[in-house]
């Protein structure tokens, strides 16, 4: 079980806010990573690479259902956990009016927690992903997910 | 000589009364509630299924070759009893969260059961005020069907879904 200090501290705000109108949430289990190793299917090893150690994946977007003073206090509210001593930058990337940040949670030895926030005063999303996390895996998976600005990560691989 | 007998009847008959009857899963409650009043229910073989896929759509057609059947279940005016049967025939020992996607109050939840090879069941849960939707697929899915579901989402049209 994990302890308050390494549970995410996103975690409550993804649960506030989950389920509330004009806000969507995803959450992929831990289960859906252990299908990928678990299945017999040796023609995608790369997948199973991607994906091992992972926990979780939580995705909270404000949409446009909400005015904009409750969007931007979205956004406000997660700026304000990300900028916690416990998460360091890790890539910034500006794109027009778009500010996607990127950061990291370690424990000294391996990165825990992979976090993403987009600031489009349309559409402010968090993401985050927990677990034992090599990011080049990560700039990989994100070409096989849909997901806005997570695209962005392929920058990750160019970092490297 | 006879009282170890009697012993040894009564000890595999407490064992036979004790034996769990093997859990059937969704497919009881599928039977239990699909002639009931206010729900919709039908089921549609992969062969059929195929039929109506557009030819053009590639990855559907691959995802189809692992299908044997799709069915809906279209609960309305749910209740208490509903969800109870519904809970108790979807336990978590056979049954596994994939992914939960919330869009307000609407609820969509993946749920699928594997036999450590395959999947054997991927159930698509959409809950909406009094109204419950189910998709069940059967069939032997592969990693590649579960990467299939993964790379279908798309977080700006989760709305579309219920």
């Amino acid at each position: 079980m994990l302890s308050m200090a390494q549970e995410s501290q996103l975690n409550v705000v993804f649960d506030k806010y989950s389920g509330q109108e004009g806000y969507t949430s995803v959450y992929i289990t831990s289960y859906m990573f252990e299908l990928f190793s678990k299945l017999d299917d040796e023609s995608d090893q790369d997948l199973e690479n991607m994906t091992k150690g992972l926990k979780a994946i939580k995705i909270l977007t404000a949409g446009d259902k909400l005015d904009s003073k409750a969007r931007d206090a979205f956004y406000q509210e997660i700026s304000k956990v990300v900028s916690q001593p416990i998460y360091k930058d890790f890539m910034i990337v500006k794109d027009g009016k778009q500010e996607i940040v990127f950061k990291v949670r370690d424990n000294g030895s391996k990165i825990t927690e992979f976090v993403m926030t987009v600031n489009d005063p349309l559409e402010p999303v968090l993401l985050y992903i927990l677990g034992d996390i090599d990011i080049k895996q990560i700039a990989k998976m994100s070409k096989s997910m849909d997901v806005k600005g997570f695209d962005k990560l392929q920058k990750v691989e160019e970092k490297q | 000589m006879k009282t170890y007998i009697l012993a040894l009847i009564g000890l595999l008959l407490a064992i036979a009364s004790c034996a769990k009857e093997p859990i059937e899963g969704y497919k009881k409650f599928y039977r239990e509630y699909r002639d009931s009043p206010n729900v919709t229910s039908f089921k549609v073989p992969a062969g059929l299924a195929s039929f109506i896929i557009d030819d053009e759509d590639k990855e559907a057609k691959e995802f189809l070759k692992n299908m044997d059947d799709i069915s809906f279940l279209i609960l309305k005016e749910t209740n208490n009893q509903m969800i109870f049967d519904l809970n108790k025939n979807l336990p978590e020992q056979l049954y596994k969260e994939i992914m939960v996607i919330k869009d307000g109050g609407s609820e969509v939840t993946f749920l699928a059961r594997d036999n450590g090879k395959t999947i054997e069941e991927i159930l698509m849960t959409v809950v909406d005020n009094d109204e419950i939707v189910i998709m069940c697929m059967t069939g032997s899915f592969t990693k590649e069907d579960a990467k299939r579901i993964v790379k279908s989402i798309n977080v700006q049209n989760v709305g579309s879904l219920n």
